[in-house]
C-alpha cells in the first residue's frame, strides 16, 4: 500500500499540470483557428484588384464578404461557376465580367436580366475601363473598384 | 492538412498516467484496466483522427468531452477499486457501475457517428415541431402511466426497458430542444413571426404552452433539476431572440406566481425543504442535508491538490457515481482539477456559441444554440448545487456522470453539433476557392 500511496502522491500534481497543459494546447489550437480565418480573408484582396463592398440590402439570406479579389478575367453572378458568386436573387446566373487588357481593367455586362451600374449609370452593352474609385452596381449590391499600388 | 496532435495526446497522456497508477493498486484487476486504457485510447485518437481527417466538422468539442468522460470513467474506477478493496459488502456497488460507464462511453461514440448522420442525411429537421412535441409527451406519459414505468426514490423519470433502466427526461431534452429550435427558428431579428393568431404570433403562443407542460409534467414527475434547465433554456432563448423584455419578466412573474401558490397548497414541501437545507445544511446534517454536508465536506478535504487517485474514503459518499461526481473528483484530484473541469465546459460552450454564429441556415443556428445552453444550463446547475450555491438539485452532470441515459443523449447533442459545424465548414471552403 506504501508505494501507491506515494506515488498517487506525486502523480496528482502530474495529472493537474496535464490537464492545465490540456486546455492551454485547445485554447492555443482554437486562437489558431481564429488567425487562420482572417488570413484567408486577407488572401481574397491579394490580387492585382479588388472590389470592396460600399453598400448592401439589410439582409442575411447569405453571406457578402467585404471585398473579393480581381483577376485577369473575372466573372461575376449568381452560379457557382463564376469567380465571384453572390447568391443574390437581383443578379443573373452569370451577370458581368470585370478583364484586364493592354494596362487596364474593363467591365461588361454579361447580358444580365437587371443590369450592371458604373458610377450610378447602366452600362448596358458597352464596355467601360475602370479606374480605382469607381462605383460598380449588381443587384442592389455596390462596390468600389479599386487597384492595388503595388505593382 | 496539417494533423494537430497536441491536445489530444494529452488526453491520451492523462488515461495512461491515471490507469497505470491504478494498476499497481494492491488487488486491483489488472486485466480490466489494461483492457478499459486500450479501449478509452483507441476509441478517442480513432475518432479525433476520423473526425479530422474527413473534415467532418469541428473537432474541438469532441477533444472536450473527450477529456470530460475519461475523467469520469477514471474517477469511477478509482473509487470502484478502492471499495472493493476496503468493504466487503457494499450497499451500492461501484465497480460495476465503472464497467457500465465504460460501455456506455463506447455507445456514446457510436450514437455521435449515428447521430452525425442522420442528422446530415435528413433534410428538412424544421418541419416536424408537431412531431417532436408528441414524441416528449408520449415520453412523459410512458414514464407515469403504462407498464414500463419504474420510479426510484418516488421520482418517475424511470423507465424500465428489458434490462436497462433509461432516464426518459434526458430523452425528452433531446425532443425539447428541437421543438423550441423549430419554433425558435421561424423568428428574424427585424420581421418576428409572420403569422398571427389575435395579435400573438401563433409560434409563441405554441411554445409557451408546451414550456409549462413540460414544466406541469416535470412538477409531477418529482423531476425538479431538468424542469429548473428547460425554463432557464426557455428563457434564454427569448433574450436571444429579441422578443419585447416583456416575454421574459412575464414568465418569470408566471412561474414566481405558480410555485407560490403550489406551495400555499402545500404540493411541493420537497421543494421548500431542499432550498431551508440549502440556506443552512446544519438544520439536519445526518438527514435531508446529508448530500449537501458530505459534498462539501468532500470539496474541503480535498484541498488545491486532492488526496491522490484512489486514497480518499469518497466511496462511502452517497450518490457519488451521479450527482456528487464533481465533488469526488475535487476531493482525490484537488479544486484545481474542479477548475479546470468548468474551464473545459467553458471552452466546449464557447465552441458552440461560435458553431453558432457562424452557420448561417436559421435551424442550425437555433438548434445549435438550445442544445449548447441545455449542456452548459446543466453543468452550471449541478456544480452550482454542489458547491451550495444554488439548491441542490439531482442532475446529471454531462458527459461526467455514470449513466446511461445521458451519456447516450449528451453523445447524439454532440454529433449533431459536429453535423451543424460542417457546414459552417462548406461556406469557408467557398472563400478558400477564392
Amino acid at each position: 500500500m506504501g508505494v501507491f500511496e506515494l506515488a498517487s502522491k506525486i502523480v496528482k500534481y502530474i495529472l493537474i499540470g496535464i490537464v492545465y497543459l490540456f486546455i492551454l494546447r485547445v485554447v492555443k489550437m482554437v486562437y489558431l483557428d481564429i488567425s487562420d480565418t482572417k488570413r484567408a480573408r486577407r488572401v481574397i484582396t491579394d490580387g492585382m484588384a479588388y472590389l470592396k463592398l460600399s453598400s448592401r440590402r439589410r439582409s442575411k439570406e447569405y453571406k457578402l464578404y467585404d471585398s473579393y479579389a480581381v483577376r485577369e478575367n473575372t466573372t461575376i453572378g449568381r452560379s457557382r461557376k463564376n469567380d465571384i458568386c453572390i447568391p443574390d436573387p437581383f443578379l443573373s446566373a452569370s451577370h458581368a465580367r470585370i478583364y484586364f487588357a493592354d494596362g487596364e481593367f474593363y467591365l461588361e455586362d454579361l447580358g444580365s436580366t437587371n443590369g450592371t451600374l458604373y458610377n450610378g449609370k447602366y452600362i448596358g452593352n458597352y464596355t467601360v475601363t475602370l479606374k480605382s474609385g469607381d462605383k460598380v452596381g449588381f443587384g442592389n449590391i455596390t462596390f468600389t473598384f479599386i487597384e492595388t499600388d503595388d505593382e | 492538412m496539417k494533423f494537430r496532435f497536441g491536445a489530444v495526446s494529452m488526453v491520451l497522456l492523462f488515461n495512461i498516467i491515471c490507469f497505470g497508477l491504478l494498476y499497481f493498486y494492491p488487488g486491483a484487476d489488472t486485466r480490466e484496466l489494461i483492457m478499459a486504457v486500450g479501449i478509452i485510447c483507441a476509441l478517442i485518437l480513432g475518432t479525433y483522427i476520423i473526425v479530422y481527417a474527413f473534415n467532418l466538422g469541428d473537432p474541438y468539442p469532441f477533444l472536450t468531452v473527450a477529456m470530460l468522460s475519461s475523467m469520469s470513467i477514471i474517477m469511477l474506477y478509482s473509487v470502484g477499486i478502492k471499495q472493493m478493496a476496503e468493504i466487503e459488502n457494499p450497499s451500492v456497488s461501484l465497480m460495476p457501475i465503472a464497467k457500465a460507464q465504460l460501455k456506455w462511453f463506447i455507445c456514446g461514440i457510436g450514437v455521435f457517428f449515428a447521430s452525425y448522420a442522420i442528422y446530415r442525411l435528413i433534410k428538412g429537421w424544421e418541419k416536424f415541431t408537431y412531431f417532436y412535441m408528441g414524441m416528449a409527451l408520449m415520453l412523459y406519459l410512458i414514464s407515469l402511466i403504462g407498464p414500463l414505468k419504474s420510479p426510484v426514490q418516488g421520482v418517475h423519470n424511470w423507465v424500465k426497458l428489458g434490462p436497462v433502466k433509461l432516464q426518459v427526461s434526458e430523452f425528452i431534452k433531446l425532443c425539447y430542444c428541437f421543438a423550441m429550435a423549430s419554433l425558435f427558428c421561424r423568428k428574424t431579428k427585424l420581421t418576428g413571426f409572420k403569422e398571427k393568431l389575435y395579435g400573438i404570433a401563433r409560434e409563441d403562443v405554441v411554445s409557451t404552452v408546451f414550456v409549462y407542460m413540460c414544466l406541469g409534467f416535470f412538477i409531477l414527475q418529482r423531476e425538479l433539476g431538468t424542469a429548473l434547465l428547460f425554463f432557464f433554456v426557455y428563457l434564454a432563448l427569448m433574450m436571444l431572440y429579441d422578443v419585447p423584455f416583456v416575454m421574459p419578466l412575464g414568465n418569470i412573474a408566471a412561474v414566481a406566481l405558480g410555485v407560490l401558490l403550489l406551495y400555499s397548497m402545500g404540493k411541493i414541501d420537497y421543494v421548500m425543504s431542499r432550498v431551508e437545507i440549502w440556506r443552512d445544511p446544519g438544520i439536519d446534517p445526518a438527514g435531508a442535508g446529508y448530500q449537501i454536508t458530505k459534498s462539501l465536506e468532500a470539496i474541503c478535504s480535498g484541498g488545491y491538490f486532492g488526496t491522490g487517485l484512489g486514497l480518499s474514503p469518497a466511496y462511502t459518499f452517497p450518490v457519488i457515481e451521479s450527482d456528487m461526481i464533481f465533488s469526488a473528483i475535487c476531493y482525490e484530484m484537488g479544486i484545481f482539477m474542479g477548475f479546470a473541469i468548468i474551464m473545459i465546459y467553458f471552452i466546449l460552450s464557447y465552441r458552440g456559441f461560435k458553431i453558432a454564429i457562424e452557420v448561417s441556415e436559421p435551424f442550425d443556428k437555433a438548434l445549435a444554440l438550445t442544445m449548447i445552453i441545455s449542456i452548459a444550463g446543466q453543468a452550471f446547475i449541478i456544480i452550482g448545487g454542489v458547491t451550495k450555491m444554488i439548491p441542490l438539485t439531482g442532475i446529471t452532470m454531462p458527459f461526467v456522470s455514470a449513466g446511461g441515459s445521458s451519456m447516450i443523449v449528451c453523445f447524439a447533442m454532440l454529433g449533431i453539433l459536429t453535423a451543424i459545424s460542417h457546414k459552417k465548414d462548406k461556406s469557408k471552403l467557398q472563400v478558400d476557392k477564392m
